[in-house]
């Protein structure tokens, strides 16, 4: 008796400090989920809630000696995936194919630490798709930014789930699986070394004095001469600017929209056409695309 | 006895991991076979289409089409890769880097001649082999930036999308996640039009 009541309470103790341990470390959250992203192969079927309407995926990654691929696959509606082989991407849409190649050059975003724009706080846990989650909330400091709250699958770090909240608390999208299998990946891939870290790239001719605090330039994907495309990120949320040239076919394609969480912002800046996606509410977005203007020559 | 190869092997076959042999095999017999052409093409087209086929809708029975076109002509039909400049700079070109294409099949023979709007009867115009898997093709990238698609049925959105999206897979909720976006069905709210802004 004596020693299942020990037990009991030792059982007892360990969950009374779970939450204190989870907390403590919810800075390691997003790392693990990172690396889990790149390094696991799984299979799975999630649900994508989003302008009142749901959409069901299909997503599979492989990884093996040729490479990484990772098909995304639309099951509701129109016939919609994608393929990223490497870093070709082929994305195929009623419409047509696009493929898009890309070098890769992005640099790491902005970790989430003590001083950045979200406080992160392992807020219970979870089963997703049969996996047992941490649930882990990413509260933004500021209004300007959506909350996140991610479902984490605890042996593999895999992101299970994910829902970005407005200022108002409420969802304004929701991703979560609902069949997924998960395999490590191959040995080979766990025994490649990390790739060596970019620089930061160099800030273009255009700047965004509006980006709120916390964001820093992660890439430049090359562009056309006179053309620009920025990407910013303050660890969750990103951000792309683009700037090009006025062209009479997009003269008009200005305004605001939304797309699921990402605003999109279209302007005319004199002989540029300004373009702003991101993550973010409208009216940050909307900040961001207003405050575009010519880097001032050093 | 005639034993049909099971749907695993398709699958396989779909997805490049089947032995060549294996391979050789089950595509010989495609192409003698119009129910298994019928089932494999429906395993392929997907992996057709973004590999080398074009922008029209297939017609249902497109094996049967193609097969009796490779009858009826006794010979492959050349098939060349068109690009047409759709959006004329929708999107910004290009770089070196980087590239969004789109391609479709035409039967035009010099490289700079006018090019044809896709069609389902351009569809037709496609040998047996354009059907197999090209199992260690390197996508189609060219040195600019241009959205190979009709106007009309092009939207500027989802080339910027997507090229967001593959700027930002570094980031915490990196991995498929960014691509979601441009993968869900497109749902663009307008939230309002900008007053008219003077040029400075």
């Amino acid at each position: 008796m004596i020693r299942r009541f020990a037990r009991f309470v030792a059982l007892l103790a360990a969950a009374l400090a779970l939450p204190v341990a989870a907390a403590d470390d919810a800075a390691s959250w997003l790392p693990r989920l990172r690396h889990a992203l790149d390094t696991l192969q799984y299979e799975g079927v999630f649900v994508y809630l989003h302008d009142g309407q749901v959409d069901s995926m299909q997503v599979r990654r492989t990884v093996n000696e040729r490479g990484t691929r990772e098909h995304l696959v639309s099951l509701t509606g129109d016939r919609r995936q994608l393929l990223r082989e490497g870093n070709s991407v082929q994305f195929l849409l009623p419409a047509g194919l696009m493929t898009l190649t890309s070098g890769g050059d992005g640099a790491m975003p902005p970790e989430i630490s003590g001083d950045a724009p979200y406080e992160l706080v392992v807020s219970g846990q979870s089963r997703v798709a049969g996996y047992e989650a941490a649930i882990l909330d990413a509260k933004p400091r500021d209004t300007q930014r959506y909350g996140y709250r991610l479902w984490i699958e605890r042996e593999t770090g895999m992101l299970l789930g994910s829902a970005l909240v407005g200022a108002d608390g409420n969802a304004i999208e929701q991703m979560m699986f609902t069949s997924l299998v998960l395999k490590p990946g191959p040995a080979v891939a766990a025994a490649t070394p990390a790739p060596a870290a970019v620089p930061a790239p160099v800030p273009g001719e255009w700047s965004a004095p509006a980006l709120p605090d916390g964001f820093r330039l992660v890439a430049r994907p090359a562009a056309e001469r006179d053309a620009e495309h920025q990407v910013w990120s303050d660890g969750l949320a990103n951000v792309s600017l683009y700037v090009e040239p006025l062209r009479a076919e997009t003269a008009d394609w200005t305004g605001s929209s939304r797309r699921g969480a990402i605003a999109v912002v279209g302007r005319v800046r004199g002989g540029y056409h300004v373009v702003v996606m991101g993550d973010l509410p409208v009216a940050t977005v909307e900040r961001i695309a207003d405050s575009v203007t010519p880097r001032a020559p050093q | 006895m005639n034993h049909q190869p099971s749907d695993e092997q398709l699958s396989a076959l779909c997805d490049d991991e089947l032995p060549g042999s294996e391979t050789r095999f089950l595509l010989r017999r495609a192409q003698a076979e119009p129910a298994l052409a019928q089932r494999w093409e429906r395993y392929h087209l997907v992996r057709i289409v973004l590999r080398r086929q074009p922008l029209a809708p297939l017609a249902p029975g497109f094996a049967d089409a193609v097969m009796a076109r490779i009858a009826a002509e006794g010979r492959p039909v050349v098939v060349r890769r068109w690009l047409k400049p759709a959006l004329g700079g929708a999107i910004a070109a290009g770089v070196a880097a980087l590239a969004l294409v789109a391609v479709a099949p035409r039967t035009g023979t010099a490289p700079g001649e006018p090019a044809a709007m896709p069609s389902l009867a351009s569809t037709m115009n496609v040998r047996t082999e354009d059907l197999r898997p090209m199992l260690y093709a390197q996508p189609t990238a060219y040195s600019q930036t241009a959205l190979e698609m009709p106007a009309a049925q092009a939207s500027p959105v989802e080339a910027y999308l997507l090229r967001h999206s593959n700027a930002t897979l570094e980031g915490a909720r990196g991995g498929f996640v960014p691509y979601v976006y441009v993968v869900a069905t497109p749902v663009q709210a307008v939230v309002r039009q900008p007053e008219p802004t003077p040029s400075p």
